[in-house]
């Protein structure tokens, strides 16, 4: 066991003195992360800033009535709290005056709800147009409060044809009451005063997938911060890896190797050494990685156990490929070519540029999960969702299942190679 | 006893086509013997210490190292013998005591017993003063000394070296060739190849020699060169048509094994008398229009009976 330790010593000690080798395993999935965490607004989840929209209700039919009038339903859901988090909005009096703060950059959306707009959702054949004032540079504020107001229309509109096709249904079934027009006016009340109380209630979200974890806390957000330095971590430990397993062509290339198989001692016991200086290379690379994650960004990476189990077993997963490619290379060259097509494939087809929460349907859902890092970066979302053990042990099992076919065949070539 | 047993020891790659590089080998090595394998470059000297080392597996034949089998005990044998490989086999971004410490522990050394030998060692190999410097920033020769004393580091009762003094300069030549003698003194037995001749003249008790794989001669200095009997070495430089002048020296009664040297434009060859063959040697040299240039007879030695036995100058 001491030459074992011995041998793990000194390779990690020259792995980690190489200041290429310590940038490609730390430093660049590091800045890379750090790279898409500024995209994003050095935010640890994505975050938009809410836009600013000036809302002007020229509809005054509704002023004192006892129902709910469309138009001010409209206007105090786009200034409401329902979408605090998407639209700062401001009322103003005039529309010259909203149309005026778009154009000087003050606001980037003039909502103007027209005179009679109430009225008109409430008849049967009647029209009105909400106007959008737009500021035309602006894509993605402006697209977010377009699409907010387009939905709440478009919904009192259907509202307003479901009460007039119930209205005719009504009239048709019983004759008595025969008067369409004022069934519809009380249909589009019930729906604005439904539009109303649902807006209360109603949240608007960006992220639409759907909840696959148990318990209380499996809701909670990862961020992108969190999915991206996940997939970075995995796709460079694979290359962390790499650079471990390369030691065995170096040293068999500068005679070293022959000679260690010269000293008292089993061949087997210097290969084992070989494959525990590759596991503990990456294991050393996650710590670091997790720990900066923490450190930099914030990003909560789970709990404990879920943590500990799958640092353990992507390391496991990437020393293991690693050292079947390095088995198998005759140059180290051929290593380098090989291991980084193989690891880029892997990591395109395991979403590791995407992260493990991103939903992928079909054919590249199923692609993902016959990649060993696609599971686990299925893990690092459900223990960066809140997942427990529990969550995290399908995605473990598997790829330790990944990781054992790949120790079993290094340790095969590894054997008819150099026996 | 011997310390060494090689019986029809060989070793063929890819069988039953491959490349058979030691052939049927056959020797013995005394205890405190300093024995040499002499051939050129590919005749089979490395793969036959590999084989020795328990580094390959033989495809027929055994050898035994203190009556140990290379082929059923391969552990015992480790232990007994030291590897100083012909490559500099060392890690270059440790430093030499570094790297002794690193081998002393793969020697099964540790503590107190591998401290005292690295030093002992680092004394031995004259680097005391270098000790903490990387092996990249040492010298060719410095470097070959730390590899000799890797292998030194466990005390082995048999020492392989493997042509140690390739590509260094003279003076370190000088020391290492030094160092092994003074390992015989101390009754270290070693098997020593090379493909200089005066090196396996100067250190060796005996010498083998080896030509494609099989062992043609073994026996003492003294030994071969009586095998060449009173045939003389002779080196002629020729000015032209290397190949015309070959032809008919070859056919020439009483000459043989005549080697060419065409980047020297060199010709050896074996006479049994010289001053009867030398105005032979002048006139088909000037029925080919070629003119001598020079004459040197040698004195028998080995690289006159490589020549004689293989037809073949040993720097081929």
């Amino acid at each position: 066991m001491r030459r074992v330790l011995a041998i793990v010593w000194k390779d990690l000690r020259s792995i980690y003195r190489q200041p290429s080798a310590v940038a490609l395993m730390i430093a660049v999935p590091l800045a890379l992360a750090s790279l898409l965490g500024l995209a994003f607004g050095g935010q640890s989840g994505f975050h938009l800033d809410p836009v600013k929209i000036a809302v002007v209700n020229l509809d005054k039919t509704g002023d004192g009535a006892p129902a709910l009038s469309a138009a001010s339903v409209l206007a105090g859901v786009l200034t409401g709290p329902q979408t605090a988090s998407l639209l700062d909005a401001r009322m103003v009096a005039t529309a010259d005056r909203a149309r005026r703060l778009v154009d000087d950059g003050e606001a980037t959306v003039a909502v103007i709800v027209p005179e009679g707009f109430s009225a008109a959702a409430r008849s049967v054949r009647g029209s009105a147009a909400v106007e959008i004032y737009r500021d035309p540079a602006s894509q993605i504020g402006a697209g977010v409060a377009t699409g907010v107001v387009e939905n709440m229309v478009r919904t009192l509109d259907d509202a307003r044809r479901a009460a007039t096709v119930a209205a005719e249904v009504v009239r048709e079934a019983r004759p008595a009451v025969d008067d369409p027009a004022r069934l519809a006016e009380a249909a589009a009340a019930t729906a604005a005063a439904s539009l109303a109380a649902s807006a209360r209630g109603a949240t608007v979200a960006l992220d639409e997938r759907a909840p696959r974890l148990s318990g209380a806390a499996a809701s909670e957000d990862p961020g992108v911060a969190g999915q991206v330095l996940a997939g970075q971590m995995v796709l460079f430990l694979f290359f962390g890896a790499a650079n471990a397993a390369r030691t065995i062509l170096l040293e068999e290339q500068e005679g070293t190797l022959a000679r260690l198989f010269t000293t008292p001692g089993r061949r087997a016991g210097v290969l084992g050494g070989k494959l525990l200086v590759s596991f503990v290379t990456v294991l050393v690379q996650s710590c670091v990685l997790l720990l900066a994650g923490w450190l930099l960004f914030g990003i909560a990476w789970g709990g404990p156990a879920s943590v500990v189990l799958l640092t353990i077993v992507g390391c496991l997963v990437a020393s293991g490929l690693a050292m079947v490619i390095g088995s198998l290379a005759r140059t180290l060259a051929q290593q380098g070519a090989i291991g980084s097509g193989i690891f880029l494939l892997l990591a395109l087809i395991g979403g590791n540029f995407i992260g493990g929460g991103a939903t992928l349907g079909g054919v590249a859902g199923v692609l993902r999960r016959i990649t060993p890092n696609g599971w686990i970066l299925e893990g690092w979302d459900a223990a960066m969702r809140g997942g427990g053990v529990a969550d995290v042990l399908l995605p473990v099992l598997v790829a330790l299942g990944f990781a054992a076919v790949f120790f079993a065949a290094a340790a095969v070539v590894l054997r008819r190679r150099f026996a | 006893m011997s310390i060494v047993e090689v019986r029809d020891l060989t070793k063929q790659y890819n069988p039953p086509k491959g490349v058979l590089a030691v052939d049927r080998v056959s020797f013995t090595i005394e205890r405190g013997e300093i024995f040499s394998l002499l051939g050129p470059n590919g005749a089979g000297k490395s793969t036959t210490l590999s084989l020795l080392s328990c580094l390959l597996r033989p495809t027929a034949g055994d050898a035994t190292i203190e009556g140990h089998s290379i082929i059923h005990e391969a552990q015992a044998v480790r232990e007994t013998i030291g590897v100083v490989p012909q490559d500099i086999a060392l890690y270059g971004d440790m430093s030499a005591r570094e790297n002794l410490r690193f081998w002393g522990t793969m020697y099964g050394l540790a503590g107190a017993d591998l401290r005292r030998r690295v030093d002992e060692v680092l004394e031995l190999i004259a680097l005391v003063d270098r000790q903490n410097d990387r092996i990249d920033k040492l010298s060719g020769g410095m470097k070959r000394r730390v590899n000799l004393g890797v292998a030194l580091l466990h005390t082995p009762r048999l020492l392989y070296l493997d042509e140690p003094t390739v590509g260094i300069d003279p003076q370190s030549r000088r020391a290492i060739l030094d160092g092994i003698l003074d390992l015989r003194a101390r009754g270290m037995t070693i098997l020593y190849t090379t493909h200089y001749m005066a090196e396996a003249q100067e250190l060796s008790d005996r010498i083998g020699i080896i030509d494609h794989g099989k062992l043609v001669a073994m026996g003492t200095h003294e030994q071969l060169v009586q095998l060449v009997g009173e045939r003389t070495e002779v080196e002629l430089g020729v000015d032209k048509h290397l190949d015309c002048v070959k032809e008919r020296w070859s056919g020439l009664a009483d000459v043989g094994g005549v080697t060419v040297d065409e980047d020297e434009m060199r010709v050896t060859l074996l006479v049994e008398d010289a001053n009867q063959a030398l105005p032979r040697l002048f006139e088909a040299a000037a029925a080919c229009e070629a003119r001598i240039t020079s004459v040197n007879v040698v004195e028998p030695n080995l690289e006159t009976v490589f020549l004689h036995l293989t037809g073949r100058a040993l720097r081929d």
